[in-house]
């Protein structure tokens, strides 16, 4: 009898030991996140970002997880993966000021400064446009406005007033018109989001090279933390290219996609 | 355009002469022209120089040929210039020919310690007195009516002497402009400076007062003083004109005795020595052949210098950790021109990063040629440790003298580079940042969010969720739905076929709703009108006709019209016939007769709104 209850005990801490990590894993991700920023604020920054990383595993993915990230891998001086979450996190909201002021910070220690030629005014205001809102926020924008529009084509149709009526014509055609507008930058971003995709370099300097090949020729040098663009992706290689227009290949395993 | 420099310069010469040592005392003659006009007279002068003392007598030679107008006369001077004597003392005779012809005068000779010195003799041209002697410069005197008899472009010209006059590209020619004069000269102006197209010129350096010494040509002494030099590179192959330095100079030309009593007036009023007059001389074009360089031997990547060149490489170190600045510095030197080289052929493995180099140039031209020196600055900061190599330079280069191009080559220097200090120390060195960059430099990021506002599902696309398509899809319904109703609407107020007939179920109703209350009261005779006015009303409104004018056959064909089942169309027929005739039997209908008769006409009212 007592030998059997040890045994019990026994198998009990075991299932106990076992069911810690479970537990910790099927962890409310509010609670994670609590427990994370404890941690980040108690300065264990690695910590912190395994905790985070919980969440981001349990299959969610949210703009202050990413950013709080950042912030750790920024603490533990990994600039490549500091970037790589600052930039997750804008695409999620490209607008928020604590991203982009983090980033633009972490960027001053990347060592590669890609020049973007300078542009015509009206194609970076066109760019600007393009990323002003995130997908989600875009995709609302739209919905919203379709819908604006058809409330004022019904009300148009049962208002009697004829000034009233003209009024909200006019009103429905220019949000009409703003509807088609943002639709299609919404189609161009979704376009933009599942084929072009960017990546960051996280090994602190790698070769480009002119092909998918160990043994062809340099072409320049990335260090950790450069943004660059995916044009053609292979198992092992992937072929990418900078602002300046510089382009090679690299092995995927140096790069990770934002 | 090739710039010209033109040093100011002026020449003042009273009777200002430098000697050049050579013996211990020297002895020339000269005359002041030559070939001399049958009617002129010329000046004959013997001059005997030396750092000593005192100076011998000059036995003078025999002038048969030629009548002594004058003389001889003798003046001398003495100076002691560092301590050093020096003296002269010149015999004048003047002279007039006698006869047209070549003659000779015979050397003048001195005994000096007991050594007996003489000069040159010189031979003199007598040509007949119209006849005006060539000269270099074919500019004509500007005041000829007062120079009479005295050739103004014989007592000062311009002489160009060229070093060479075939080169190579980019070979360096010296240009002398020498000004040879015979009278006191001043006032130069210069009119034209030489111009040369297709041409690298670098000037050298003149004395602001340029040295004067002697020199005879034709036997006549003349003083020269070189003015300008210049070196010319030509840069393209061919021909090449260097147009002419032209000045315009005011020679005192001694004056003759005026054979004119009366113009001894004007004698007496005028400088009594000298005149002035204002003459253009120029040097004259230099035709230039340049040679293109030899395809024969040129060295892949040749620099295209040309000249004599040595090179020199160093470096500050060979040991330095990853973001240390390293210093490479490239001389070249030698003579010839440097500019037009204006990079090294120098490849960097991309692991170093190199700055545009800095660039020291320099030309000297205080010797014969003009020799230029250039050093090259690279800073080299290695990003990558390890073993890295800078290659040698191989740079070549034409030498003119030797004929053919010679290889310079520097080493190549190995270097070794530890790991510095991390992304701090590449901070400042590597990049270049912008203003905004900067003042950001010192800050801190910015803290972490403490409320987690939007978590959602790994990778979700909001465009592919169901609330997308559904809120999409439901504004498009409410705008049909209401599409319809407006149409409807419309047509109840436009329409009257349409009105009555949508309106003929609500008026059936009422109708029967009204029999209904009739049947309560127990009014059997307004009960069954009510329910026939109904009936036949609800077929008119539904037709668009007067319910008032119908007839029974009419309505028959109302009725056969709609395409009613025939068992609807013979009860409605019946329930009419059922109905007229109760409203005017005498007897009562029971209760339950209404109850029923309501009922029938109910049904056939539905049947009825169930077809149309």
């Amino acid at each position: 009898m007592k030998k059997y209850l040890k045994v019990s005990n026994v198998k009990l801490l075991f299932a106990f030991l076992f069911l810690i990590p479970g537990l910790l894993l099927a962890q409310d991700p509010e609670a994670l996140f609590k427990q994370a920023n404890q941690a980040y604020q108690q300065q264990n920054f690695e910590k912190a970002a395994v905790l985070y990383q919980q969440i981001i595993s349990q299959g969610y993915e949210s703009r202050d997880v990413y950013y709080n990230l950042g912030n750790c891998y920024y603490r533990l001086n990994q600039v490549g993966q500091s970037v790589l979450y600052y930039e997750k996190a804008l695409k999620l909201d490209p607008h928020d000021a604590d991203v982009r002021y983090n980033l633009e910070l972490v960027n001053l220690k990347v060592i590669d400064r890609i020049e973007v030629p300078p542009r015509l005014f009206l194609f970076e205001f066109w760019d600007e446009l393009k990323n002003f809102y995130s997908l989600a926020q875009l995709t609302r924008l739209v919905v919203l406005l379709f819908a604006i529009t058809i409330l004022l084509i019904i009300l148009w149709l049962f208002v009697k007033q004829y000034r009233l009526k003209r009024w909200l014509i006019s009103l429905a055609a220019v949000l009409g018109f703003l509807t088609i507008f943002w639709s299609y930058i919404l189609v161009i971003q979704i376009h933009r989001f599942t084929e072009q995709r960017q990546a960051v370099v996280l090994v602190s300097s790698v070769t480009v090279r002119s092909a998918p090949d160990d043994s062809s020729t340099d072409v320049f040098i990335l260090h950790e933390g450069v943004k660059v663009h995916l044009d053609e992706l292979r198992s092992e290689w992937v072929k990418i290219s900078l602002a300046d227009g510089k382009s090679g290949w690299l092995r995927t395993e140096n790069l990770a996609i934002i | 355009m090739i710039r010209w420099r033109f040093h100011l310069w002026s020449i003042i010469l009273f009777g200002c002469f430098h000697f050049l040592p050579a013996q211990e005392i020297e002895i020339t003659a000269t005359v002041d022209r030559n070939p001399v006009a049958l009617d002129e007279q010329f000046v004959y002068e013997v001059e005997v120089s030396g750092k000593v003392q005192n100076l011998p007598d000059i036995e003078l030679p025999d002038f048969s040929d030629f009548m002594v107008v004058g003389g001889p006369s003798s003046s001398s001077s003495f100076q002691i210039i560092n301590f050093q004597v020096s003296s002269s003392r010149t015999y004048t005779v003047i002279l007039m020919p006698r006869n047209v012809g070549s003659y000779k005068i015979a050397p003048a000779t001195t005994t000096f310690k007991g050594q007996t010195y003489q000069t040159s003799a010189v031979d003199i041209t007598v040509v007949q007195a119209s006849a005006k002697p060539q000269a270099p410069a074919t500019a004509p005197p500007q005041s000829s009516g007062t120079t009479k008899g005295v050739d103004v472009s014989q007592l000062a010209f311009l002489k160009v002497i060229p070093s060479k006059r075939t080169v190579y590209l980019n070979e360096e020619v010296t240009l002398q402009y020498k000004i040879y004069f015979r009278a006191n000269i001043s006032g130069n102006e210069v009119l034209k400076l030489p111009e040369a197209v297709g041409c690298w010129v670098e000037e050298y350096p003149t004395a602001r007062r340029p040295t004067v010494h002697n020199e005879t040509i034709n036997n006549v002494r003349y003083n020269v003083a070189e003015i300008k030099k210049v070196a010319v590179f030509p840069s393209r192959d061919g021909k090449i004109t260097i147009s002419p330095l032209e000045l315009m100079v005011e020679i005192a030309v001694p004056r003759q005795r005026s054979r004119d009593p009366l113009n001894l007036f004007d004698d007496f009023f005028s400088d009594p020595f000298s005149q002035v007059v204002k003459n253009k001389i120029s040097s004259g074009t230099v035709e230039l052949t340049v040679l293109p360089l030899p395809v024969v031997g040129k060295p892949a990547g040749f620099s295209g210098l040309v000249g004599d060149f040595t090179v020199q490489s160093s470096l500050d170190r060979t040991t330095a950790s990853t973001n240390e600045a390293i210093s490479l510095k490239v001389k070249l030197a030698g003579t010839g021109l440097l500019k037009m080289l204006d990079s090294l052929p120098l490849d960097f493995s991309p692991d170093f990063e190199v700055y545009d180099p800095k660039i020291n140039e320099s030309i000297n031209k205080t010797g014969a040629v003009v020799t230029s020196s250039k050093e090259f600055e690279y800073v080299i900061i290695p990003r990558v440790p390890g073993n890295q190599k800078i290659k040698g330079i191989t740079l070549s280069y034409f030498n003119p003298q030797s004929r053919n191009y010679k290889t310079l080559q520097t080493p190549e220097y190995s270097l070794e580079i530890s790991k510095g200090k991390e992304i701090a120390g590449t901070l400042g060195s590597g990049t270049v940042f912008s203003k905004e960059e900067i003042q950001l430099l010192g800050k801190d990021i910015r803290f972490i969010k403490e409320e987690l506002s939007d978590l959602q599902p790994l990778g979700e696309l909001p465009y592919r969720s169901i609330w997308f398509t559904f809120s999409l899809v439901f504004p498009v319904l409410m705008l049909s739905v209401a599409f319809l109703y407006r149409n409807h609407l419309d047509k109840m107020s436009t329409n009257i076929q349409y009105a009555r007939s949508r309106k003929a179920q609500k008026i059936a109703q009422k109708r029967l709703a009204e029999a209904r209350s009739y049947w309560k009261h127990n009014k059997p005779e307004q009960f069954y009108g009510a329910i026939a006015n109904g009936l036949v009303g609800y077929l008119a409104d539904k037709n668009n006709r007067l319910a008032a004018g119908l007839l029974r056959n009419e309505i028959v064909e109302l009725l056969k019209k709609s395409e009613i089942e025939t068992a609807i169309q013979t009860e409605f027929i019946k329930c009419l016939e059922e109905a007229d005739y109760r409203r005017f039997a005498p007897d009562k209908a029971s209760e339950a007769d209404l109850k029923d008769f309501y009922q029938r006409a109910e049904k056939i009212l539905i049947q009825l709104e169930k077809h149309f």
